[in-house]
């Protein structure tokens, strides 16, 4: 009997996976419920194993951490409970934001998660915090996830919030799970909060940003990219127009916002808003070659053909001047040991008791976060 | 030397009351709950809190973080004899960034103060709970307050941004920011609605939100409360997020007019207070679509109001409800249950039942669009017996709500009211959970102890095993 056999029976149990787990080959397990993964992350932890969750897998992985296993959210798919007149939807992590979308259309509804990638899972979008287009208007993903579901380290399932549009009953555990990339536990379900869509949306070509964004009453979005400068806007047709004349902009390809930037580099640039332009200034500087730039958000996302450790080191450097963050989402071989996040957050002590409190023994997704958690 | 000697030392004798009278006053908050009180210190800089939270600390006492003190569940009453840190004095508007649409600013601001300075600038705080004239941001933060405007715009949670925080232990830290999403957990997100069990705020990073090119606010008179929140859920199912959507039964307008003389028709059932924001033609659409669902929903009259000063009087009907209540009896009892939108009108039907049965006075004001009712009971609770019938009332109300698949608090938060109802909610799983969030913040259990988690919720050790 070696150290792993109590996680390697529960696997057996469940007819996922059979023999012996090992670091160099991790095996990738796909539970169907719950309570299957709190089965599985119990016996991890009694054996003090290391688990990876994964969706589809987009989001980067921290350098140097060997899982043997990693649990896939795709057999935990399927919409649970789709109130439509309540405009709440509950699913399964495994869910692709394509099928959600699409399936909302259906009702003039939305989800309003980030689709520029379809194949991305609820549960991966929910857990890296990723907020869409329109976070401008309508705010971060986070202030939509009304209910979440955790399998935790220490082999439970949590349950906070509720299939609510408003409500303030107990701590906000749906909160605290969006972004936390998996670290107190996986996410076996989550409520969302959804939108109407609007009668009619225009992606319009701009002179000036920045004037679109000090001009426009909530627009959806203004956004910048190394193509132009752009403002979303919705409303009613009529609406939609006479915005469109009241910033002189011309109606173009919605695409030009919306397409996902696939560089081989790809850094989350986050500073507070009124510095935008200027980190624009940096991201060109360091050779970024396509970029959008969120105005009134502060989130520039940039793409490189290639990124150098002492280019990214250059780029952090003046972004923390300017009080800013500048995340690795996507790194080249230069730059595969590089720190994802260059950062520490104050209040480290208090993030490292939670961390603890949801998962004693480190199995969840251990080093993901910033500062090693 | 004593608690109140280290914390005179500190700041003075004039910002650390302890006399009986002061000690009574602040025993209690805007709710039924009386606490008891060893000293109320007034501090004026992060650092002073941090050096109370010390000194509590060293003499083991609860510490109880205080506002304006107009909570309705009790959260701000220490149940045990414990050191209120009243926050009132930082007040400051310490920096505003019109271009971000950002302000720091201190917990003991009062809301509506916030939102007329920013006028000039064009911006307001948008959460607008109905005491907006009296509480704190502060205060605000920490029930995760709500009010009418949070139907389209969200509860105070989505309007802080970042916050400078005393821990349980007397340091400081700064939790989220002006960076769009901080790496790491979210702190800031937990530490809103925690109602000063997890720390204490010292300075808020709020969000600022642009004040509407257009406004019209409307209202209608409905033969019946199912007439109304048909409306309601009629306008959503259009597709249609009005900024407001309020409703009161009759006799909630009938105590308002006398109260205010807000124009509130007298003859209807139901009153509905609607409002729409935004570019002319958005309100345009948006006001006909409140006005032709209404009509189709039996409106008794629609009257809309697009100048400020008219407007403001309807508003004014509104947040005046529950100090209109004072005129029927001397004290009140509020729940604040939110249900599925789709449920309200059987759960209201409910609600005046139980009434009814209890032989209790009730009025309704409450906020339709998100499903978060108010019913409240008038009483007097000098009557023998009257505050134990009224909570049993209440008790059955908030079960019914619950039943519908509905929750404790919409905007009020739980504090001591509604504590030991949180197991109808969360399983003993769910509120252990609860409680590791606590401990993770908390090593020794002295921030406003006996709030929000019922006795005994951690009933799982480390590794996940039942406690004894």
């Amino acid at each position: 009997m070696n150290e792993r056999s109590e996680l390697e029976a529960t696997l057996d149990t469940l007819g996922l996976a059979d023999g012996v787990l090992n670091p160099v080959q991790p095996r990738t397990v796909a539970p169907r419920s719950a309570e299957e993964v709190a089965a599985i992350l119990g016996s991890a932890a009694s054996v003090g194993v290391p688990v990876g969750f994964v969706g589809s897998g987009s989001v980067l992985r921290p350098f140097g951490i060997a899982y043997p296993l990693v649990l896939s959210s795709s057999a935990l798919g399927g919409v649970i409970d789709w109130q439509v007149d309540d405009l709440t939807v509950t699913v399964g992590p495994g869910l692709t934001v394509g099928e959600l979308e699409s399936m909302l259309a259906e009702r003039n509804q939305t989800s309003l998660l980030p689709d520029a990638d379809t194949h991305r899972t609820v549960g991966g979008i929910v857990a890296a915090g990723s907020s869409g287009l329109g976070r401008l208007r309508y705010g971060p993903t986070r202030d939509r996830v009304l209910e979440a579901t955790l399998a935790t380290g220490y082999g439970h399932v949590v349950r906070g919030g509720g299939r609510l549009v408003k409500n303030v009953t107990g701590y906000d555990l749906p909160r605290l799970a969006t972004g936390s990339l998996g670290s107190l536990g996986f996410l076996t379900s989550v409520c969302l909060k959804l939108w109407p869509r609007p009668q009619a949306r225009a992606v319009v070509a701009v002179e000036n940003a920045s004037n679109a964004y000090a001009t426009l009453y909530r627009p959806t979005a203004v956004i910048e990219t190394e193509s132009g400068h752009f403002a979303v806007i919705e409303g009613s047709e009529a609406d939609v127009e006479n915005q469109r004349r009241s910033i002189d902009g011309s109606t173009v390809d919605p695409q030009v916002v919306a397409a996902a930037i696939e560089s081989p580099v790809v850094v989350s640039v986050r500073v507070p808003s009124r510095h935008v332009q200027t980190a624009i200034e940096l991201v060109a500087d360091t050779g970024a070659v396509r970029w959008n730039a969120a105005h009134g958000v502060g989130t520039v996302d940039a793409g490189w053909e290639t990124l150098t450790a002492e280019g990214l080191k250059t780029l952090r450097d003046a972004t923390t001047r300017l009080g800013g963050v500048a995340v690795l989402e996507r790194a080249s071989d230069g730059l595969a040991e590089a720190d994802r996040w260059g950062f520490i957050p104050s209040g480290l002590d208090i993030q490292r008791r939670l961390k603890h409190q949801f998962d004693p023994v480190g199995v969840c997704n251990p080093g993901v976060l910033p500062g090693g958690l | 030397m004593t608690l109140v000697g280290e914390l005179t030392a500190l700041l003075g004798d004039s910002r650390v009351r302890h006399h009986p009278l002061d000690l009574l006053m602040f025993a209690k908050d805007a709710g039924v709950t009386s606490g008891s009180v060893l000293a109320a210190v007034l501090p004026e800089t992060t650092d002073e809190v941090a050096a109370c939270v010390r000194i509590a600390r060293e003499f083991d006492v609860p510490i109880v973080p205080r506002g304006a003190g107009t909570g309705l569940a009790g959260g701000a009453v220490p149940i045990e004899p414990g050191l209120l840190i009243v926050l009132t004095r930082i007040n400051d508007i310490y920096e505003v960034d019109e271009i971000g649409r950002t302000a720091w600013v201190g917990p003991g601001l009062i809301n509506l103060d916030l939102s007329n300075a920013l006028s000039s600038a064009g911006l307001h705080f948008a959460p607008d709970p109905s005491s907006q004239q009296v509480s704190t941001i502060g205060g605000n933060v920490g029930t995760n307050a709500g009010g009418p405007h949070c139907l389209a715009d969200g509860t105070t949670v989505a309007h802080v941004l970042g916050m400078e925080f005393v821990t349980p232990q007397g340091e400081i830290a700064v939790l989220g920011g002006e960076v769009p999403d901080t790496p790491g957990l979210d702190l800031r997100a937990i530490v809103v609605g925690s109602e000063g069990t997890l720390g204490i705020v010292t300075k808020v990073l709020v969000r600022l939100m642009q004040n509407p090119p257009d406004v019209a606010t409307i209202l209608v008179g409905f033969p019946s409360i199912r007439d109304a929140a048909g409306t309601v859920s009629q306008i959503i199912a259009a597709g249609s997020i009005p900024a407001a959507l309020e409703i009161m039964d009759k006799g909630m307008v009938e105590a308002v007019e006398r109260f205010v003389g807000a124009g509130y028709p007298l003859d209807a059932e139901a009153v509905l207070l609607a409002e729409v924001t935004g570019t002319a033609q958005s309100v345009a659409d948006a006001a006909a679509l409140v006005s032709r669902i209404a009509n189709q929903n039996h409106a008794t009259s629609v009257r809309v109001a697009v100048e400020d000063d008219e407007r403001a009087r309807l508003w004014k009907g509104r947040k005046a409800a529950f100090g209109a209540v004072a005129q029927k009896a001397p004290d009140y009892y509020l729940h604040d249950t939110v249900v599925p939108r789709t449920r309200l009108v059987e759960v209201m039907t409910q609600i005046y039942e139980i009434g009814e049965r209890h032989g209790v006075e009730m009025l309704n004001v409450f906020h339709a669009g998100d499903g978060n009712l108010h019913p409240l009971v008038a009483f007097d609770s000098k009557e023998p017996g009257m505050l134990e019938k009224v909570r049993a009332a209440a008790d059955e109300m908030v079960r019914v709500s619950i039943d519908a698949g509905g929750s404790l608090s919409g905007e009020h938060g739980i504090g001591v009211e509604k504590r030991d109802l949180m197991p109808l909610v969360f399983g003993e799983s769910d509120l252990d959970a609860q409680a590791r969030i606590r401990d993770a913040f908390d090593d020794r259990g002295l921030m406003n102890p006996g709030k929000v988690l019922p006795t005994g919720s951690r009933c799982f050790d480390g590794s996940g095993v039942r406690l004894p």
